[in-house]
């Protein structure tokens, strides 16, 4: 879905209209739009061929109204549906994120921690991959107990692994020859 | 003139005789007559004489032919008998050369059978040291299999009882540690 065609022509729309100052702002919208039309019950509903085209149209236009969106994200909303692209949204939001990404210089990072991270903690992984990176990160912070202890970060396609669960693993993998 | 001296003489000799008989009988009291005698003498040798001259040829002739004919026959017969003993030659000859076949026949059967038996000893030598190899590959691959196995347990054991420690002893410190390393590896990535 991130790699769709379609997603990408619709960000690089919507990012060409927005100005500098608004793109971080219409992305945590498109973000919230997204989050709403993932919900798999009500995507199945509004995408429906028993819906008449206006009633999409207007469903979509209340949905945006309704997480009191900005006019140009409202309108956004309406032209996605009357052109029958809801499904894509979450995948726009996706290629959005990423291009205002590029934009403003930035990349985003998953990082991982096997217990409850401080902020100390995620600072310094931040600080870490920034180095690596160049350029400034944002973190999605997970806890997984199962990598036993240490710290997973996965970023730009690569997987800096920290963890005990692997390092175990790799123990295992050798004594066993 | 020849056939006229010898027709006249035929005739005379024909009728000496009678003469002779004529005047045998005229001095018939007397005993014997030299000239009877002397008749029959030239009748004789006349006879002798007709008979080698008409008869000779004749005679010659037929024991020539037959000369000829006998020598034919010893000939043949002697051809027949070189022929015989030039086949009987030659079934000698070929029945010393049967008794050589079947020497070498012997000989050849014989080197065929050591020939099949060094053939079959070497395959059943060759199928054991198979056998052997494959008896020694497969206790081998049995073997490492085994050995795999109880290192894979071991490790997979190993590697449970690591789990449930960290799991009892892992404490704040411990993560501290761990992401401190995992900084320093991104800094040494730089």
């Amino acid at each position: 879905m991130k790699g769709s065609r379609v997603a990408k022509r619709y960000a690089r729309a919507l990012l060409e209209l927005a100005e500098r100052s608004q793109v971080e702002k219409w992305g945590e919208e498109l973000d919230q739009l997204a989050a709403i039309v993932s919900d798999p019950q009500l995507l199945v509903k509004l995408t429906s061929p028993e819906l008449s085209h206006t009633a999409r149209q207007e469903a979509m236009g209340k949905i945006a109204e309704r997480l009191e969106l900005g006019f140009p994200l409202r309108s956004f909303a309406v032209v996605v549906a009357r052109h029958g692209r809801i499904a894509e949204v979450p995948a726009i939001a996706e290629a959005y994120r990423d291009l205002v990404d590029q934009l403003l210089g930035r990349a985003r990072a998953t990082i991982t921690f096997a217990v409850q991270p401080t902020d100390s903690d995620v600072a310094r992984v931040v600080a870490g991959l920034e180095g690596i990176a160049k350029k400034k990160i944002i973190p999605t912070t997970m806890v997984d107990p199962a990598l036993l202890g240490g710290v997973v970060a996965e970023f730009g396609g690569k997987i800096y692994d920290g963890s005990l669960a692997t390092r175990l693993a790799e123990a295992q993998r050798r004594m066993a020859g | 003139m020849k056939k006229t001296i010898i027709s006249v003489t035929a005739i005379t000799a024909a009728l000496l005789p009678a003469i002779a008989r004529a005047a045998e009988e005229a001095g018939a009291e007397e005993h014997g007559s030299w000239l009877v005698l002397a008749c029959f003498a030239v009748n004789f040798v006349i006879f002798v004489g007709i008979i080698q001259y008409f008869a000779a040829p004749f005679i010659s002739k037929f024991f020539a032919d037959r000369s000829t004919q006998i020598r034919g026959t010893i000939s043949r017969a002697e051809s027949a008998f070189a022929q015989a003993q030039d086949l009987a030659n030659k079934a000698a000859a070929r029945s010393a050369n049967l008794d050589a076949e079947v020497v070498t026949l012997q000989k050849e059967i014989e080197n065929e059978t050591q020939f099949q038996v060094k053939k079959i000893a070497d395959a059943a030598v060759a199928a054991v040291e198979r056998l052997h190899t494959d008896v020694s590959l497969t206790s081998n691959a049995l073997a490492e299999a085994g050995q795999r196995r109880v290192r894979e347990e071991l490790a997979a054991v190993t590697a449970s009882l690591a789990r449930d420690l960290i799991a009892r002893s892992f404490d704040s410190s411990d993560q501290q540690r761990l992401v401190e390393t995992f900084t320093e590896r991104l800094e040494g990535e730089r």
